[in-house]
């Protein structure tokens, strides 16, 4: 190896260990260990690649933007492809949901808020609905709710910290200001939706759980909420989410 | 051969450093923004077929590169140009006291080069990715990427030398005005 290979090489090496170099770069550095000229040649190449790294690293990424990520990948993911008879399903449900809105003026508010929360949920999980905000913060999620006077949870069970925050909707359910909270199930490509709807005379009953059209949910009340949690995870998961 | 990590996890790891690439090739916000969803959607549909998990980022910033050429050609908004010091007139001088940069500074500077540097150099500097692993996702031979790599430095070195230049004689001038 001459000074000039050995400085061609130095000049393309990256900031990291010495260790982690390739056999020609280690050798390019024993070269210029010996050579005082290349090595301060080198050390100031190296200083401008600091600075230069530094800078480009702080270039701001949109906030929302690994949420916006994390929810169109799972949209896209195998099983959302292909599977004609979800979208069957789906449209059944929307008939479905038709029928009961239409007949909603004459029911009683406290009860059957789930079918039309459920349609909701299946209508943001598959993408149709997008989301009003994201935010990978729980927390933020549940200010930009509260600004918005729009529900958010009192309180939500232990088990349902490891979701990975993704984003929420602003909606109505059976008349009522709801919301949607979404999240990312770990270690899988479902995600799993909590609806909160404000209610007012509605009084703290324990979960009940159930399925529907392919959705596991568990439904349950606090003081002045109805909430939903669904998701196409299977119950298991679900029930831990619960605990 | 390593396992394939979550998908979250290779979000997590990889989608800033994309986005920023993807804003030193398309240089605006949103077409960033679509391209490295694209490359994270193409992970989503095709990522399962790599087997090996240290190949992860190479496969994404090639997919985001290949999706960003297609979409050159599709649109022939502008065509690479190699650059040539006989014909753009640079001249190379090594600068001892360099001025620090902050990112805007840089990403300006690195707009006004030529797309042939200026790929390879935020490649570099993003990711710390070696410059045979930048010939891979570049598709060009490793000598090129080495001689690229240097020249863009050079290149990124005056460029950032002349905006402070200027930033310190606008700043001056600003200070006399004032004086008067």
């Amino acid at each position: 190896m001459n000074r000039e290979q050995a400085r061609a090489l130095l000049e393309v090496a990256t900031l990291k260990q010495p260790d982690d170099f390739d056999s020609d770069m280690q050798d390019a550095l024993k070269f210029a260990a010996n050579d005082p000229e290349l090595l301060s040649w080198y050390e100031k190449r190296k200083s401008f690649d600091r600075m230069v790294s530094s800078a480009i690293t702080e270039v701001p990424v949109p906030v929302d933007f690994r949420s916006k990520l994390v929810h169109a990948m799972r949209q896209s993911s195998p099983r959302r492809t292909n599977t004609t008879w979800r979208w069957l399903a789906a449209a059944a449900v929307i008939a479905l949901l038709a029928g009961v809105t239409a007949m909603w003026s004459l029911r009683d508010n406290g009860g059957h808020w789930e079918d039309e929360a459920l349609t909701l949920v299946n209508e943001v999980d598959g993408g149709r609905m997008p989301l009003d905000h994201w935010d990978g913060n729980r927390s933020a999620i549940q200010s930009w709710l509260a600004e918005r006077k729009s529900p958010a949870p009192n309180s939500l069970p232990q088990g349902m910290s490891v979701l990975a925050s993704l984003g929420c909707k602003i909606v109505k359910v059976a008349g009522h200001p709801a919301s949607i909270m979404c999240f990312g199930m770990p270690g899988s490509n479902e995600e799993a939706h909590l609806v909160v709807v404000d209610i007012p005379n509605a009084s703290a009953s324990a979960p009940v759980f159930h399925s529907k059209n392919g959705w596991n949910m568990v439904t349950w009340n606090e003081n002045g909420h109805s909430l939903m949690l669904a998701t196409r995870a299977d119950t298991a998961e679900l029930r831990k989410l619960m605990a | 051969m390593e396992a394939l990590p979550d998908f979250t996890k290779i979000v997590d790891m990889h989608y800033a450093p994309l986005f920023r690439f993807a804003l030193s090739l398309a240089r605006q916000q949103g077409a960033a923004e679509d391209l490295t969803q694209h490359t994270f959607l193409q992970w989503a549909r095709k990522g399962s077929d790599l087997r090996d998990g240290s190949k992860v980022k190479s496969w994404l910033f090639t997919t985001l590169y290949r999706q960003h050429l297609s979409q050159i050609r599709q649109n022939k908004r502008f065509e690479l140009v190699e650059f040539n010091p006989e014909i753009h007139g640079e001249d190379i001088t090594e600068e001892t006291n360099l001025p620090v940069v902050d990112s805007a500074t840089l990403m300006s500077a690195l707009h006004e080069m030529e797309a042939c540097y200026r790929e390879p150099l935020v490649l570099f500097y993003l990711n710390e990715m070696p410059y045979k692993e930048i010939a891979t996702v570049l598709d060009i031979p490793i000598g090129t990427v080495m001689s690229r790599l240097s020249r863009g430095k050079d290149i990124l070195r005056q460029r950032i030398q002349k905006s402070a230049s200027f930033v310190t004689s606008v700043s001056t001038g600003i200070k006399r005005k004032e004086v008067a």
